[in-house]
């Protein structure tokens, strides 16, 4: 029955209120795909996050500060969830506490090794992911586990002073 | 700009971490104490038999892992059959204070009725040996020590019903009966092992 209540007032809360985003239910090829046709930024951050993935979710406010320090012709980010159908409720109420803005994504169910293979062939399928791609959708820079804002920063710059 | 200098030397020590064992490699750490949940001591080379050793990282809250513990005493059955060792390895080590620890490990045994050895890895030193980052993830040794499959347990954690491809359990009976295993690496999502 608590269940139940849980649900109801998640979807209360969610029906009441209004977003600043939009999360699309996407294949890694569909993800693609709509960053070529809508992105502007030099560079994309997509980071890979569940909202059961406790590592994920603390260093969540750092990603999102990220949005606020670069000018989006430089860096575009775009959070992409894991999570389970059943959770697509939380992934909208979490993106809604952390003040998300614009467009982002859950991973559509199953076929997860070639979703995991077509994000990075070099990530083991561990979470949090973050994979920095410049505007061809080249990866350029990636990590796997959590990190801080500095070494968020510091990957950033450091390809937007190459790139000059 | 010493700060600068500071953190690319921390960048460098982070990324300097055991890699993911490759296929053939040799069984390391082979002779850590584990911890059993039956209190007693035990290590790999006890835990290996005639065909060799299955290593499962997992732990009690992984919501991945509790998806394919279902299949756990299936795996158990499998290698028992094929006469090969199974163990699962709890490296949480930054939990094992808490949600993970030998007192949570032995209730979540009981209530999901593991017929098989669930150990404790302190301080997280097979995971960091293995160069293992995720729950769950399993290694399977013959029995020269040697990896033959690594990676998934199956293609579908939510359901064993909707099961298409059954890596492990295939990895199990080619390896018990001495026939070449048709895939040796696969991926899947899931949790990070919670290093101290």
């Amino acid at each position: 029955m608590k269940k139940y209540i849980n649900i109801i007032l998640v979807i209360t809360q969610i029906s009441c209120s209004s977003y600043d985003f939009n999360v699309d239910t996407v294949t890694a090829d569909q993800l693609f795909k709509n960053i070529r046709k809508n992105n502007s930024s030099e560079y994309i951050l997509i980071n890979v996050w569940s909202t059961w993935c406790l590592p994920c979710v603390e260093e969540f406010p750092y990603i999102v500060n990220l949005e606020n320090q670069y000018d989006s012709k430089d860096l575009d980010v775009v959070f992409l969830s894991t999570d389970w159908d059943e959770n697509s409720l939380e992934v909208k109420q979490f993106l809604k506490e952390q003040n998300v803005v614009g467009q982002h994504y859950r991973k559509k169910e199953g076929d997860d090794e070639n979703f995991i293979n077509a994000i990075s062939q070099s990530w083991s399928g561990v979470l949090p992911f973050t994979g920095i791609y410049d505007k061809n959708l080249n990866l350029k820079a990636y990590w796997e586990g959590k990190r801080d804002e500095n070494f968020f920063k510091f990957k950033i710059d450091s390809l937007l002073i190459k790139k000059g | 700009m010493i700060t600068r200098f500071m953190l690319l030397f921390a960048i460098i020590i982070f990324n300097a971490q055991a890699r993911d064992l490759d296929i053939n490699a040799k069984l390391p750490g082979g002779d850590y104490v584990l911890q059993n949940i039956d209190g007693k001591n035990t290590s790999l080379d006890k835990l290996k038999k005639a065909n060799g050793v299955l290593v499962i990282f997992s732990c009690n809250t992984c919501p991945w892992v509790i998806r394919w513990q279902d299949r756990y005493n299936l795996i158990s059955a499998l290698s028992k059959k094929n006469d090969i060792g199974f163990v699962a390895v709890n490296s949480n080590a930054r939990l094992h204070e808490s949600v993970d620890s030998m007192d949570e490990m032995i209730y979540h045994a009981a209530l999901n009725e593991y017929d098989f050895p669930y150990v404790m890895d302190e301080d997280a030193k097979l995971a960091k040996a293995f160069g293992a980052m995720k729950t769950p993830h399993v290694y399977l040794f013959d029995a020269n020590d040697r990896l033959v499959y690594t990676g998934a347990i199956d293609d579908n954690a939510k359901s064993a019903k909707r099961v298409k491809k059954n890596y492990l359990m295939d990895a199990l009976s080619s390896l018990g009966s001495g026939k070449n295993i048709a895939t040796r690496k696969t991926k899947a999502l899931g949790c990070s092992i919670k290093f101290n």
